[in-house]
């Protein structure tokens, strides 16, 4: 065995000296034994270099004692799956690597793999800046635009009430005119708000009762239930693993369009309900009577500020089902309608994540 | 305290409105909240003793921020007891949060539509201003 390691075999040679990923033999006394050339490529030390000095002196400092704890647990005969530290370069930059390790009790070495990461590193560090510089963007110009609609409502408001005597019939539906579209827009606002701001709240996700989910999603409904005959049937739920607030959101968000849109049905009818797709996986939706959509332009549905109807016959701004889709998403799930024109919508949504146990639960 | 001119325009009018004729004093910045309250600065000749019977806040405020005007009143003791509402167009939890650790005594949103700003100025007004009995002198 120790013959084959350090007499390789000139087929193992040659791959060892291909290799884009970075082979390292090292002892447990912390210098390496053996480079592949990729560690002079990737690095700029020279194998010679390299094998001189303990290869703790070429980590970063700050990733000294997590390597020192690996490394131990290595030596215990332990694997690294997977395991993350920078290494300096001769130029003194910094590169990211990526290890799996396994040890040789016997021959006291340590067998390793590692892989330049620094790029994939750059780059969701810059995607996570990019995200919260959005999000900060997102909440200050809605924070901001409020203070404006503040004092375009407040005095139109005070002319309407307080100098309407002075004001001729078409000054004040003007006026009116004006009034409507500060507030619509301070509605947007909200919404935008609401929908940036969702991305920044954490996640809990826990066992959820589905069913207590639902029921207080309806109860906050409830307003806009009762003034007219709205028939609700609730099938099976099986509970889930998600986070009970964001998905009352959804449910709240679901059925309000669903009572939204059945408007003119009497009675409306929603259905909440469940089945299992062929992969046994839950399938949540909510169905209504209404007045549905043509489904060509389904992919239109989850967009902010997306509309498929006229304001004039269905109020909102068209956050609802962004606001779903994100939550949906968040919990690694997936969402999509089936609808007809005057026949109705239905929304179905997966939640992702091991949620097979909820199948034994059901 | 509170820094955009149409809010305290509106906000004015709103106390005026509703009868609410109590001496109303604005400050434009945090700064200048402060030296009002403890008589510093521009305000070294104010009768020191003079507290307001309760003070509206506004979040966001130029130089020296709302939530740290508010940090300052409430670690005085002798303004400890005046009646905090923090007036602001923030709806963000960790605000909210924030301003009743430090110990604000209300918090209301400045609402977008005019008729929920003169309920709420007229609220807080008729509660702070005739309701609330402060108490007799700030606990020395």
């Amino acid at each position: 065995m120790t013959q084959e390691i350090t007499v390789p075999n000139e087929e193992l040679s040659r791959f060892f000296r291909l290799s884009i990923d970075m082979l390292a033999v090292a002892g447990f006394d912390g210098f390496f034994k053996r480079l592949t050339p990729s560690w002079e490529r990737t690095l700029g030390w020279s194998e010679a270099e390299l094998l001189a000095r303990p290869y703790m002196e070429f980590i970063h400092p700050d990733d000294r004692e997590a390597t020192l704890a690996e490394a131990g647990k290595i030596a215990t005969g332990l694997d690294t799956i997977h395991f993350e530290n920078r290494y300096r370069c001769q130029d003194g930059s910094y590169r990211w690597l990526a290890w799996t390790a396994s040890p040789s009790m016997s021959e006291e070495r340590i067998y390793a793999v590692a892989r330049d990461i620094t790029a994939e590193k750059r780059a969701s560090e810059e995607l996570r800046l990019a995200n919260q510089e959005l999000e900060a963007f997102a909440y200050t110009v809605s924070h901001d635009l409020r203070a404006p609609l503040r004092a375009i409502n407040g005095f139109v408001q005070i002319l309407l009430e307080e100098y309407a005597a002075e004001l001729q019939g078409e000054a004040r539906r003007y006026l009116g005119l004006v009034a409507g579209n500060a507030q619509l827009m301070g509605r947007l606002v909200d919404d935008l708000l609401r929908f940036s701001r969702l991305n920044r709240q954490p996640m809990r996700r826990q066992p959820v009762e589905t069913r207590r989910v639902v029921d207080r999603a309806l109860e906050q409904l409830r307003n806009s239930i009762e003034d007219r005959p709205v028939e609700i049937s609730i099938g099976q739920l099986p509970p889930c693993r998600g986070d009970a607030n964001l998905l009352e959101q959804v449910f709240v968000n679901l059925v309000g369009n669903g009572i939204k849109y059945s408007r003119g049905r009497t009675p409306a009818r929603i259905e909440i309900g469940s089945r299992a797709d062929a992969g046994g996986q839950t399938v949540y939706f909510v169905k209504d009577n209404g007045t549905g959509f043509d489904m060509n332009y389904a992919h239109k549905l989850f967009g902010v500020f997306q509309r498929l109807h006229r304001s004039e016959d269905y109020e909102g701004t068209g956050v609802g089902l962004a606001i779903v889709q994100r939550i949906v998403h968040r919990h690694g799930g997936r969402i999509w309608p089936e609808a007809e024109v005057d026949h109705g919508a239905t929304f179905f949504f997966t939640l992702g994540g091991d949620q097979t146990w909820q199948a034994k639960a059901a | 305290m509170e820094d955009n001119p149409n809010d305290i325009e509106l906000t004015l009018h709103a106390f005026k409105k509703n009868k609410l004729t109590n001496r109303i004093h604005v400050v434009r910045d945090g700064a200048e909240a402060l030296e009002f309250l403890f008589a510093t600065g521009a305000y070294a000749g104010r009768d020191s003793a003079d507290w307001p019977r309760v003070i509206l806040l506004d979040i966001k405020l130029p130089k020296v921020d709302g939530l740290e005007v508010l940090r300052q009143i409430k670690k005085d003791p002798r303004t400890r007891t005046i009646p905090v509402v923090l007036l602001t167009s923030s709806r963000e939890e960790r605000d909210i949060l924030e301003s009743y650790r430090l110990g604000s005594n209300s918090y209301i949103v400045k609402p977008v539509e005019f008729d929920q700003f003169t309920n709420a100025v007229r609220e807080l007004g008729m509660y702070w201003l005739l309701l609330n009995r402060p108490p007799v002198e700030p606990a020395a």
